[in-house]
């Protein structure tokens, strides 16, 4: 059974995804054992791999069925299509703008008793459980399943091309299924989580697919401003400009003096610069 | 040996010996479970009261350590705010001064007034503390503070379980290290005022030593610390486990609300109030 993680690079005028993901591969070769990636790229991103990208990236995907996202600057439109990019039998889905600190290893087996497992916990920098619904007013107000969809693990299997086709069907209808499910207060742009979180409900599979009992597996550190247990009107919407941060030359990731021991989804595109890129680079090559 | 150690030395404005033998009295009271109660202190301030010493406790402890200069505003209600010199260094060498393997140090302004503190002793915990406290008057929300609102958990130095080991051992000698370093430490861990605070030495040692990552201590038996601030005043002392205080409003801080404690630990910061009522409670307290 291969197992590996699975990433959408798709760089806009704004952000160089498939730099952040060549940092997050480094990552994931400095600390886990089952290290494979799986990079899916439209045509544009693809014209930009070089190799030293080639060299870390296990598997570069073209995006299939044209790209969803067209335009559109934020690109999730494509998140449904995993399952048919993956060349895994079990994978984890991340996010670009993520890195790996320590070996979660241990957590893929247990992860494999379910056949899909969205991570329905996840933490603030000083390693509390996120409770604060500050970006997610919708899932509260609607009962969503409140996951995240990065992090999210499924082996190939008939309930996951069902759900993955339950969110094909979301993703590409969005107006239809916004109008009819998720009207009120919050957000009214897709997501992946929103666009995940619906198909679980419209599936019934929440007991199936989430676990809210276990707090620490799947997890990651979300570095969104307004989840980190800090007051609203004391923290920037922006943490960098508020938390200080750094990446050691032993690769150790330090956010406001707590040393990171789980993945950290640092949102802020540009606290992956180009000399954290040359850290992970001495430290991997 | 399991002993219990408070740590006074006077600066001219409380009396924190004569306070202090208030407090042993009452921890004699109401815990039966540890073999002395010692008192740390400096020559000066043991020569104004040896007799009352004498008395409550079992064992005095002189050490006339250099203590640098350290000021704090005292409040007494919201009447008469002072600034006094605040002589708090001496408390992390309690490892090396404390003559028991076990040892609970509890502040001079802390009241035993219940059994619960006896549950410490036999502890496998090298080291308890606690990071939770409720103000018994309500002003202060939430149960956990933090060093700053960017940095990591504040706990309560004001009572604090050890055992004598390679953990504590370790423990204490870089909160001595902080100690004298403690301005670096304050702009790394981006700590609030220029005053020496044993509660963030404390809080900065345990997180260093546990690898700077996501850390808690173990708790002592009760997981917070009552604190009374010092907008609050005691209104009568009953006896030596039951207390009336005055509670500041949350809303009006002149206006107080009537609050009868029994049975319950306090950590009452009006060191004046405690000073009007320190004869009353020297008599409800237990001596040698």
């Amino acid at each position: 059974m291969s197992r590996g993680y699975i990433v959408i690079a798709q760089n806009n005028n704004e952000f160089d995804y498939l730099e952040m993901t060549y940092a997050l591969a480094l990552s994931l070769k400095a600390t886990q054992r089952e290290n494979a990636i799986c990079v899916c790229v439209d045509e544009y991103t693809k014209g930009l791999v070089q190799d030293k990208h080639r060299k870390v990236f296990d598997h570069i995907v073209d995006i299939p069925w044209n790209d969803d996202a067209g335009a559109d600057n934020w690109k999730i439109h494509n998140k449904w299509k995993y399952i048919h990019m993956s060349p895994f039998d079990e994978t984890i889905i991340l996010d670009s703008d993520m890195v790996f600190t320590h070996s979660v290893d241990h957590w893929w087996d247990y992860l494999a008793t379910k056949d899909v497992w969205c991570c329905t916990n996840v933490k603030t920098f000083r390693g509390e459980d996120v409770v604060d619904d500050f970006y997610r007013k919708k899932f509260t107000e609607l009962e969503l399943p409140d996951v995240y969809s990065n992090f999210s693990y499924f082996k190939k299997t008939q309930p996951a091309y069902e759900f993955f086709r339950m969110v094909e069907l979301i993703m590409t209808h969005w107006n239809v299924y916004y109008d009819k499910f998720l009207k009120g207060i919050g957000q009214n742009w897709m997501s992946a989580d929103m666009a995940y979180a619906l198909a679980i409900k419209l599936l019934d599979i929440e007991e199936v697919v989430c676990d809210y009992d276990i707090k620490d597996v799947p997890t990651f550190v979300h570095m969104k401003s307004h989840v980190q247990n800090i007051e609203r009107t004391k923290i920037d919407n922006i943490w960098t400009k508020s938390i200080p941060s750094e990446l050691s030359d032993n690769l150790e990731v330090r956010i406001g003096n707590f040393v990171q021991n789980l993945p950290v989804h640092y949102v802020q595109k540009e606290w992956m610069t180009q000399e954290k890129i040359a850290t992970y680079e001495k430290a991997v090559l | 040996m399991r002993g219990i150690i408070l740590f006074a030395r006077n600066n001219g404005y409380v009396d924190y010996v004569k306070i202090a033998c208030a407090s042993a009295g009452y921890a004699r009271k109401n815990l039966s479970e540890f073999d002395e109660i010692c008192l740390v202190t400096d020559s000066a301030s043991a020569d104004e009261h040896p007799e009352l010493i004498k008395q409550y406790f079992d064992r005095t402890i002189i050490s006339d350590n250099f203590q640098p200069e350290n000021t704090r505003l005292f409040k007494d209600t919201a009447n008469s705010p002072e600034y006094a010199s605040f002589k708090n260094m001496g408390r992390s060498e309690v490892y090396e001064l404390s003559p028991y393997e076990e040892t609970l140090v509890i502040d001079c302004d802390y009241f035993i007034m219940s059994d619960t503190l006896d549950q410490v002793w036999g502890s496998e915990n090298d080291f308890m503390i606690n990071y939770q406290y409720r103000d018994i008057a309500g002003r202060h929300g939430g149960n956990v503070s933090y060093i700053d609102d960017f940095t990591i958990p504040m706990c309560w130095a004001t009572v604090f379980f050890f055992r004598k080991s390679e953990f504590a051992e370790n423990l204490f000698n870089l909160i001595i290290h902080i100690k004298y370093n403690y301005k670096y430490y304050y702009a790394l861990y981006n700590c609030s005022g220029n005053l020496f605070r044993n509660d963030f030495a404390f809080a900065i040692a345990l997180h260093m030593l546990n690898g700077n990552v996501s850390f808690k201590a173990p708790s002592l038996p009760i997981d917070y610390l009552n604190n009374s601030f010092d907008l609050d005043d005691i209104f009568r002392v009953n006896s030596a486990n039951d207390v009336i205080m005055y509670c500041a409003k949350a809303e009006t801080i002149e206006e107080h609300l009537l609050s009868r404690f029994t049975n319950t630990d306090l950590h009452i910061m009006n060191k004046r109030a405690i000073e009007r009522n320190v004869d009353t409670m020297l008599e409800l307290g237990e001596t040698l």
